[in-house]
């Protein structure tokens, strides 16, 4: 996954997250989007964050 | 509309709070400085500005998925206890927790973790005490429904832990099984560098922390409105802080129990409960109580 697109993606995961979050009193089934979104986005922040290069890709470490 | 966003937020960093006080307790009781309070809460925005990576021996797959679904049920939780949702699905999400513990440490691929992996089979001693619980709340409240059960012991002034204190005791061993450090941490498997964590640094790391907080306030909050009642939230803090406390004093005097002791302990408690409930049945449906 490029730096670029992991970002996009952390951002757009968030933002659902937070829309969802808003108006969940209201539709409870948005539950299930912000579940599924928080760590999504938790998750595409952290890639965006660690990949390395402009083409990205999380490094794989042998042992 | 923005009430379960900051809850949320709120609910994280007093996780984590807690866990730095249950750390700061233990360390005082043992005559040690201890770490400030608010360390896990550094470790965590440590943690996720470090470099990540996944081993090569990973299964990526389930190496990145388990972080995602251990966030995941634990906010789903902190919906069902903000909202007073169904008793049953809280405690299945509790019962996801061990596929958590289990999958973190069998995705890896590193022989540390695959140990804690294995241990994380003793969670499943703590769901006798758990459905003893939720079966004698139900015997007195005739309702799973956590919103109806605070309310009705505000109501009626009786809260539960008078009446069913032994399934209070249940409900507080199921939170003394999942606090670190505690005699039930065999499953942790902290000897084993870190047991089941061991391969998740970084930023994964700090995922897990953000649910191992959720999880803990869950608990702490389920116990409360349960056993307590629907009380001022400033009462619940007060009473969520007590109870961090005394969990905090067992896990720094007690050892760590074997698994044989893990799974007697539990399995006798939940005889112990389920015997108190099958006499109080008895007494209500005698008395005409119970129809």
């Amino acid at each position: 996954m490029k730096k670029s697109t992991a970002l996009a993606l952390g951002i757009l995961f968030a933002a659902i997250a937070i829309v969802a979050a808003l108006f969940v009193a209201q539709i409870p089934a948005l539950i299930a989007v912000v579940v599924i979104s928080v760590p999504a986005a938790l998750a595409s922040l952290i890639y965006w964050w660690c990949a390395g290069t402009k083409d990205g890709d999380i490094p794989f470490v042998g042992y | 509309m923005i009430a379960f966003l900051l809850l949320l937020i709120i609910a994280v960093f007093a996780g984590l709070l807690l866990h730095g006080l249950h750390r700061k307790v233990i360390a005082r009781i043992q005559s040690r400085p201890g770490p400030p309070v608010w360390q896990e809460i550094l470790h965590t925005l440590k943690f996720s500005f470090k470099q990540t990576w996944i081993p090569r021996t990973a299964s990526q797959v389930m190496y990145v998925a388990i972080v995602l679904i251990a966030v995941g049920i634990w906010i789903a939780a902190l919906w069902v206890v903000w909202t007073g949702a169904s008793l049953l699905i809280l405690f299945a999400l509790y019962m996801l927790h061990k596929i958590i513990e289990h999958g973190t440490g069998l995705s890896s691929g590193s022989p540390y973790t695959k140990f804690g992996a294995i241990r994380s089979v003793m969670s499943a001693a703590a769901e006798l005490p758990l459905l003893a619980t939720v079966a004698i709340v139900y015997l007195f409240w005739r309702t799973l429904s956590i919103g109806e059960i605070a309310a009705f012991q505000i109501e009626t002034q009786t809260p539960t832990i008078l009446i069913a204190f032994p399934a209070a005791v249940s409900l507080y061993l199921i939170i003394l099984s999942k606090a670190h450090y505690g005699p039930f941490s065999v499953i942790e498997a902290k000897e084993l560098v870190s047991g089941y964590w061991t391969e998740h640094f970084g930023g994964w790391r700090a995922l897990l922390n953000i649910a191992m907080g959720l999880k803990t306030v869950v608990l702490l909050s389920a116990f409360v409105l349960l056993f307590i009642g629907a009380v001022p939230w400033w009462l619940m803090i007060i009473l969520m802080t007590i109870l961090m406390i005394s969990v905090s004093f067992i896990c720094a005097v007690t050892p760590m129990l074997t698994p044989y002791q893990v799974v007697t302990i539990q399995t006798i408690w939940t005889v112990v409960v389920l015997l108190y409930a099958a006499v109080v049945w008895i007494v209500l449906y005698a008395g005409g109580i119970l129809v």
